[in-house]
């Protein structure tokens, strides 16, 4: 069967969702979300897969990288984008020994640090690309920055 | 006249944020007829509903978006999710930082975000702040804006592109 090229999305619920759906706003291939609540019922991407969010429970972490795999093997995308949080560890592991392209871009509400999961992509290189959303963050741990995901001025506001 | 929205938001957090609870629930306003309410408190027990209106622990996003749309007030714990949300549609917004001392969050990253928010319909109640008291006059004056403003960075979204499928 022949497919569409896909770009897999992986964003815990949130503010990483709303960031990486600002972020792949304008990518031109198909998008597959992975996240840990599906609170959407519109949405731009085709599917959606969950699997369970943890920050320091290293069994779900490793049962994540099973449920990493079989999502892969399911998608095949052509490349991977994640904001972040934990979820993302088990994918920039095996997009790193796949050969998968992985673009990470760190979350805007880590202002003068980069999140734990960055720190982790960053020290082990597992980014293709890593993004920094805040300019002094990025030049401290050798980042892209390239603006934020969404607009934090005033907007009009009156 | 239908009664003014005020719309309380603790995200999808795990980390109940029974602060901000009682904050709200401590003011006159929250037992008062002339006010709509809409509580989505997370993990966050509530033991008293409003006068008017609903308490829920999650909602779908659509959902979270037509009640920020049709609110004259935003009650909002500092997560990034709801900054771009209230950003989006211009809101009058109390912002509440999670703070780890008060074990609402692993760390405190949102104080860091409250520090960016600039905005002068938009105000950060720090944890050695006191919760302002709500005034209904000036709840009632506020315009309510429906319509939402684009504030997506297409320059970010154009280079995330190219990354991705260049």
């Amino acid at each position: 069967m022949k497919r569409n090229p896909t770009v897999l999305v992986i964003a815990s619920s949130g503010g990483h969702l709303t960031q990486a759906m600002c972020a792949t706003s304008t990518v031109e291939l198909e998008l597959v979300l992975v996240t840990n609540k599906n609170m959407l019922e519109d949405s731009p991407f085709i599917r959606i897969h969950t699997i369970r969010d943890t920050q320091t429970n290293i069994l779900i972490h490793a049962m994540n990288v099973f449920s990493a795999a079989r999502i892969l093997l399911k998608e095949r995308p052509r490349a991977i984008f994640s904001t972040g949080g934990p979820i993302c560890l088990p994918f920039a592991l095996l997009a790193r020994l796949s050969g998968t392209r992985f673009v990470y871009l760190d979350t805007l509400s880590r202002v003068t640090e980069l999140s734990n999961s960055g720190k982790f992509i960053r020290k082990f290189r597992l980014s293709d690309s890593f993004l920094c959303q805040w300019q002094e963050t990025a030049e401290k741990y050798g980042a892209e920055y390239h603006g934020q995901a969404f607009n934090l001025g005033d907007n009009g506001h009156q | 006249m239908a009664r003014p929205l005020i719309l309380v938001t603790m995200g999808t957090n795990e980390y109940p944020f029974n602060r901000l609870y009682n904050y709200i629930k401590n003011d006159p306003l929250y037992l008062d007829e002339r006010c709509e309410w809409f509580v989505q408190t997370g993990s966050c027990e509530a033991d008293t509903t409003p006068a008017i209106g609903v308490v829920e622990t999650l909602i779908p996003r659509s959902d979270m978006e037509d009640l920020v749309r049709r609110s004259a007030l935003v009650i909002s714990h500092c997560g990034i999710g709801s900054l771009n949300l209230m950003l989006k549609y211009r809101k009058r917004v109390i912002f509440v930082p999670r703070v780890a001392s008060h074990k609402e969050f692993s760390d405190d990253h949102q104080l860091q975000i409250a520090a960016e928010i600039k905005n002068k319909k938009m105000q950060v109640v720090y944890p050695s702040d006191e919760f302002p008291k709500l005034n209904f006059d000036q709840i009632c004056a506020d315009n309510v804006l429906s319509e939402p403003v684009d504030i997506t960075n297409y320059d970010l979204a154009r280079i995330v592109n190219l990354k991705l499928t260049g």
